[in-house]
Formats: structure tokens, sequence, C-alpha cells
């Protein structure tokens, strides 16, 4: 009977043109543009403050110089050591347990100055470039706009910290070419050393000054000296950006769908076939128990498609862990079509569940990440979003698609959505029941 | 087959049945005949389990409706009076959705469903949507519907509004042949003709009650087989000289009604003793001693007086 029912639901939705134009069509142009839109975008947004792990394994005057250069930059916090949960004790940075930091999402970007920075410079500047050693920044570029603009400050960073070291390593060997006495070679030096050290002076008030932001994400010039970028969970990835603009508006569109879906019941009361079917033998938790199938297949087979598509054009990583994210797909489906029926079971007419469906769906999105990222929000905001249905769900596809995380690792986004779906569900067959078989 | 035993139904301060006593027998049409708002689906609601009464019973083929309702709802085929379809499906689509709500599975669900839109003349156009249909043709789908799965007990509220008349004779050769067959059958109208026509017995409803119930024949009898002269006048004439001079009418605005077992007899002394008092006629009606008679005598207003005809 209930398998019946789902069957005559399904054939209903997938002949209804709006419906599937809006469940299929609209998110995934919507995602293409998204994609589009971030994929492609440098530095932009207001960005209130910025963490950065600086590892310094050089410990040099001259890597010091550049840390604290960098220390000096309005939107940068550093953090070079490491928080221990129960002690006080503070233990630095590693170059491993930065990248363990960036991989957890716990900040988006780390700078690694290698053991030999100093000696390296001194050895090499202007002599080899190949042999230079290279600053590594580590990032996560799920957070592309951040991740880019701490890269734009560093290069600008560098290049201040080197100009110096940079003049003075020139006048040396413009010395020995024209065989200048060291008197004279020296004065230059020195003379050298003061300007640079002026125009440092000059450069640093600019880079504390609000325009910082726009003018290091601009800056066109090249590195003095290599710096290396590791993306440290894309590396394997074609398109991050992709995986996680996929999250963000399939969850959105699944919610409107399965409101629609679920809202259906209402419309089938104003169309009179719902007094034949509570005039059939059939029961009321058939009833209710075939719309959460019908409306949950729907949305499974939305989020499924759009992964799909971002598989086929922007090589979403689907079949890494196909179990993972067939879990998470059906279960963000069943728990949002319990959504879909609580709002149904407190709307009494399919108008009004068209409205009140699309405030609460725009509210849930926008505080939980369908529109903005959650980490580009101020902390108190991401915390609000968790209230929302968006947030656990995006949580969950990140996790997998992005953080290359398994089963294991989403069974908190699964169970809350599990328990929160099952309670909406019973709210809502409780008002049901009642409207219905009193 | 179905007996409702003081039937009562409030809504709010609105009586829309009050003490309804009712019996129908198995294997009859059994019309339930009464103006707009009588409390025909009302009743109908009750009996299938769709409304709970405010006081009173309904047994089913001796099951309490309101205990015994699972297996009630198995006897029952329904023919609501809106048409309660699924617009995005075709009509072959919605029968056999609501055949499989009544269990009917596989083979013998596609038998039925070519059977039924065979008999209600729908064969040609079953791929169509239901949207596509005329309101004629969603009728018969709405029939159709309820009758699927062979019912015992059929209730059918309204079928045929806004059916043309020849479509509504053949529906009316469907249902009878539906009792020949072995079903018992509630059929509700507004419509006097379709209740002479097709109803083995008839309960006449009105404002929730049932003023009487018997066959044609016997309903007629209760009238005393008199048909209504019933005359139009214009002008102005002294009601106590009207009465002197036609002491068995009676008169409502501008219409003098006479009952009469020989309306041909009647007519000349009426139309002499009006001319007499100066009194300009402008219509005359015969009403032949049916149904549209008895309710008018036992109403005191026509069937049609209310409401609005849909
Ligand atoms: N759900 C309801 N709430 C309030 N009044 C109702 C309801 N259903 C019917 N009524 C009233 O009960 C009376 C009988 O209605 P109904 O049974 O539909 O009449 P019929 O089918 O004979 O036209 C009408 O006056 C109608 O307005
Ligand atoms: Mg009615």
């Amino acid at each position: 009977m209930t398998l019946h029912l789902i069957a005559r639901d399904l054939r209903i939705i997938f002949k209804d043109r709006g419906a599937m134009f809006l469940g299929f069509a609209v998110p995934v142009v919507l995602f293409t543009v998204f994609v589009l839109i971030f994929g492609g975008m440098g530095s932009s947004g207001d960005i209130n403050s910025i963490h950065l792990i600086v590892v310094d394994e050089d410990d040099s005057p001259q890597s010091r110089r550049l840390v604290s250069l960098l220390e000096k930059l309005e939107p940068l916090r550093i953090r070079k050591n490491k928080k221990t949960g129960d002690s006080e004790e503070q233990i630095p940075y590693t170059a491993a347990t930065a990248r363990e930091a960036v991989a957890a999402g716990k900040v988006s970007t780390a700078l690694v100055i290698p053991e030999d920075f100093a000696r390296g410079l001194e050895e090499h500047l202007f002599a080899d470039y190949d042999s230079l050693p290279a600053l590594t920044i580590l990032y996560d570029a799920a957070v592309p706009i951040e991740s880019q603009v701490v890269r734009g400050l560093l290069q600008q960073v560098v290049f201040m910290s080197l100009t110096s070291t940079w003049a003075v390593k020139g006048i040396d060997i413009m010395a020995q070419e024209l065989a200048l006495d060291t008197d004279t070679s020296n004065r230059m030096t020195s003379w050298m050393t003061e300007v640079f050290e002026e125009v440092e002076q000059i450069q640093e008030a600019e880079e504390a000054g609000p325009d910082s932001t726009e003018a290091a994400g601009g800056g066109g010039f090249g590195s003095p000296i290599p710096i290396k970028t590791v993306d440290v969970l894309g590396e394997s990835k074609r398109s991050p950006v992709a995986a996680m603009t996929a999250a963000q508006v399939v969850v959105m569109f699944l919610l409107f769908s399965v409101m629609y879906s679920a809202g259906s019941i209402l419309q089938e009361q104003e169309g009179g076939t719902l007094r034949r079917l509570l005039i059939s033998p059939m029961t009321d938790w058939q009833f209710l128990l075939a719309k959460v199938g019908s409306t949950t297949i729907f949305g499974f087979f939305q989020i499924m498609i759009m992964y799909l598509y971002g598989w086929i054009v922007f090589n979403v990583d689907l079949f890494r862990d196909f179990p993972a994210v067939v879990l998470m797909t059906a279960v963000t489906a069943v728990s949002a079509t319990a959504l879909g029926l609580l709002l149904a079971s407190l709307c009494r007419s399919m108008k009004q569940v068209e409205s009140i469906s699309m405030l609460v769906v725009l509210s849930m999105s926008a505080i939980g990440g369908s529109m903005i990222p959650r980490f580009l929000m101020p902390k108190w905001m991401q915390d609000v979003g968790l209230l929302s249905f968006n947030a656990w769900a995006i949580d969950g596809f990140y996790k997998i698609f992005w953080r290359e995380m398994g089963i294991v690792e989403i069974l908190p986004q699964v169970g809350v959505l599990l328990a929160a779906g099952l309670v909406f569900f019973f709210i809502a067959s409780h008002f049901f029941r009642q409207r219905f078989y009193a | 087959m179905l007996e409702a035993l003081k039937l009562t139904k409030d809504f709010g301060p609105l009586c829309a049945l009050s003490e309804v006593d009712l019996e129908i027998r198995e294997g009859e049409i059994f019309g339930l005949l009464g103006p707009n708002g009588a409390g025909k689906t009302t009743f109908v609601n009750i009996a299938t389990t769709f409304l709970k009464p405010t006081s009173g019973t309904v047994r089913i083929a001796g099951l309490d409706v309101m205990e015994d309702t699972a297996r009630v709802k198995n006897l029952l085929g329904v023919v609501p009076q809106e048409i309660s379809l699924y617009d995005m499906l075709s009509g072959e689509e919605n029968l056999e959705f609501f055949g499989g709500l009544y269990g009917l599975r596989g083979g013998r669900l596609k038998t039925r469903v070519s059977e039924v839109l065979e008999t209600l003349g729908l064969a040609e156009r079953r791929k169509g949507k239901i949207s596509n249909y005329s309101g004629g043709m969603k009728r018969r789908v709405n029939i159709g519907a309820g009758i699927l799965h062979e019912p015992r007990m059929i209730l059918m509220d309204e079928p045929t509004v806004g059916v043309d008349p020849q479509s509504r004779h053949h529906i009316f050769g469907v249902i009878e042949n539906l009792r020949d067959n072995g079903a018992t059958i509630l059929y509700t109208t507004h419509y006097m003709e379709e209740a002479e026509r097709l109803c083995d017995r008839i309960a006449i409803i009105d404002h929730g009650k049932v003023v009487a119930c018997g066959t044609k024949r016997e309903l007629v009898a209760l009238i005393g087989e008199q048909s209504v002269l019933e005359i139009g006048f214009s002008g102005d004439p002294d009601p106590a000289v009207l009465e002197s001079t036609l002491p068995d009418a009676r008169i409502h605005d501008r219409r003098i009604l006479i009952h009469t077992t020989d309306p041909a007899a009647a007519l000349p002394r009426v139309v002499s003793g009006l001319s007499g008092v100066g009194v300009d006629l402008t219509s005359i009606n015969v009403q032949e001693p049916d149904l549209e008679a008895v309710f008018l005598r036992l109403t005191g207003h026509r069937l049609r007086d209310r409401g609005t005809e849909s």
C-alpha cells in the first residue's frame, strides 16, 4: 500500500514540469554560476581578520623580521603556538602540525619559513634563484578568498623584508665587479640600508591602512624569493570550489522542493483527492510514511543529480567515498522531508506553504551557509547558523567532499539530522492525524 | 445494508442533520432527495467515515461505521460530490491508483480499469490527462474511481451534476447495472427527475430532517395523488373575497394553489370564479402528482427554491 502511494506521488512529481524545473534545472544553473563566480574570484569581500599560522623553522634575524612584519599587518592574526586543551602550556607549531590545523579547517592558511632561510638567502640571492630557500604556504582552497588574500600579503611582506638585504647584497656584488675599495663600498652599503629602512617605514604605514587587503590582493609584482603554495586538501581535487558550492546550493534547493512536495498534502486536501484517500482502507501511517518516502526519493535524486553534474562538469570527486555520499544524501533528504512535513502540518493551505516555506528556507539558507559560506561569518553567526538545517547538511557534505572524511566523521551530522528529522516527523504526524482523522 | 439511527450532526449552532433514521435495503438504489444545504453530503460523509456524527449511529452490513472503521472502508465505494482526481494523471492512471488503494493489483487491476473505462465510454481517451477532459468526462472518471473495486455498498453524492442529458442517461444505465449485479447504492440528488427515474426508494430530506421515505408511488400517495393547479394572477383582489370564491385554494404571493385529483374539471370553475372578482390570470400550470408536488406539499417550498443550481 505504502509503495503504491509512493509510486503515485513520484509519478505526479515527475510529470510536474514546474517541480522538475525548480528541482533540477534551476539548482544546476545556479550551481554553475556560483562556481564560475567564486572559482574565478581573486580577492574581494570584507574580511575582518584572518588567522595565519606561522612556523619559523629558521628562527634567524631575517625570519623573525619577516614574522614581525606580518604581525604588523592589520587583517592578519598570527598564531605561532598551538593551544593545548587543559594546560596553559603553549607548543610551537611545526610544519606537520600546521598542516594538520589547515586540514582540520582551524585556519585557512599557514606559512612555513624553512630552516635554512637566512643562510640560503645569503648564499643564493641574485646568484641562483632556483636554489633560494622557498617559503611554503599551506592553504585550504575551500576558503579561496582568504587564502588568496594571505598569499598576496605575504608576497608584499617578503618583498619588503628583503629589499634592504637585497640592496646591500647588490652593492656588494657591484663593488666586487667594479673593484671598489672597502671603504667606499661600506659607505654605500650603510647609505642604502638607511634609505631602505626609511622606505620600509613608509610602506609599513601604508600596509596598516584600510586598503591593505585590497592592495595585497591586487599586488601584481612577483616575489623576490620563491613562494611555494600547497593546497593542503585540494592537491588532488581539480575543482575544490565546485564541491563546496554544490553542497551550498543543493541543500537550499532541496529544502524548496521538499516543502513543495510535503505541501502537496494540502494540495490534495484542496483538490479533494485527500478525502478519497482518507475514506479508503489506507491507514494514516501508511499515508504519512508514503509522503516521506516519495519526497525523500525525490530529494535523494535531486542531490545526486547535482553531484553527478558536478562530477561530470567540475570534477567533483563523487566516488572517493561513495557510501558516505549516499548515506549523507539519504539522511539529508529524509530529514529535510520531515521538516517539510512539519511546516505543511502547520499551514492551512498550499498558498501558505509556498509563502512560509519561502521565508523559512531563505532565512535558514542565509544563516546556514547556503549563500555565504559559514566560515566567512563572525563566530557568533556561525553558532547561530547551527540552528539551521542547512548548516548541518552542508557541514556533512563539506566533510566528505572537502575534508575527504568518511562515514565515521560525518556521524555527528548524520545523527543530528536524523534525530531532528524524527522529532519533526512525529510532531508533523501528530498535527496531521489530529486534523484529518479526528 | 445501511442503517442510520437518530443520526445528528451539528456544525456549531447549525444543525446539518437532525435525528435522521434511514434504512437502505440490500440491492436497491436508494435516493436521498433534497435541495442544496439539506444535509445530503453530511450524511454521506458520516456514512463513509469521513466525518464523526454528533450523536446517533450508522451501521453498514451490520458493522458500526464508527467502531469497525477499517472493515467498513473495505466494503464501500464512494463517489464524492466534488470531482476528486489527480489532474496531472490520465484517466487510466487515476483509476489504477484508486483501484490499488482497495487492494487491486496486477492483471486484475488492469482488467477492471479497462472494463470500467469501457462501461463509462472513456476507453478512447484513457491516456489523456484529466486536466484536458471535459466536465462530463471528469464526472465519469470520478464515478469510475468509486466503483472499480466492485464494492458492495456504493455511495454516490450528486454524481451527475453538470453532465449532459445523454451521458446522464448512460450513467443511469451503468448504475442500474451495478444494482443488478448485487450492489446497494445510495444516490443523492436535488433533481426530482433523477430520483424518480432511477431510485427504487427515496427519502426526502430538508433542513437536516427526513420528511418522507418510500417508493415514488408511496410518496405520491402521501398527498392523495392530487395534482396541483397553480395559477398566477395580477391585480389586487380582496383576499377575503378570493377565499370565499375558491374555498379549497391556498394563496401564495400572486399564485393560487389548488390541490385536486381532477385538474381538468377544476380549471373552468376556477377561471370563471376568478373573472367574477375581477382578477386577470397571467399563467396556468398543472403540477402532476410527482415528487416535486410531494416536496411542495410537505415543506411548503419548491426543491429549487433555495440554493443555486450547480
Ligand atoms: N464543515 C462544515 N462546517 C460548517 N457547516 C457545514 C459544514 N459542512 C456542511 N455544512 C452546512 O451543513 C448544511 C448541510 O450541508 P450539506 O450536507 O453539504 O448539504 P447538501 O449536500 O445537501 O447540499 C449546510 O447548511 C452547510 O452549510
Ligand atoms: Mg452536497
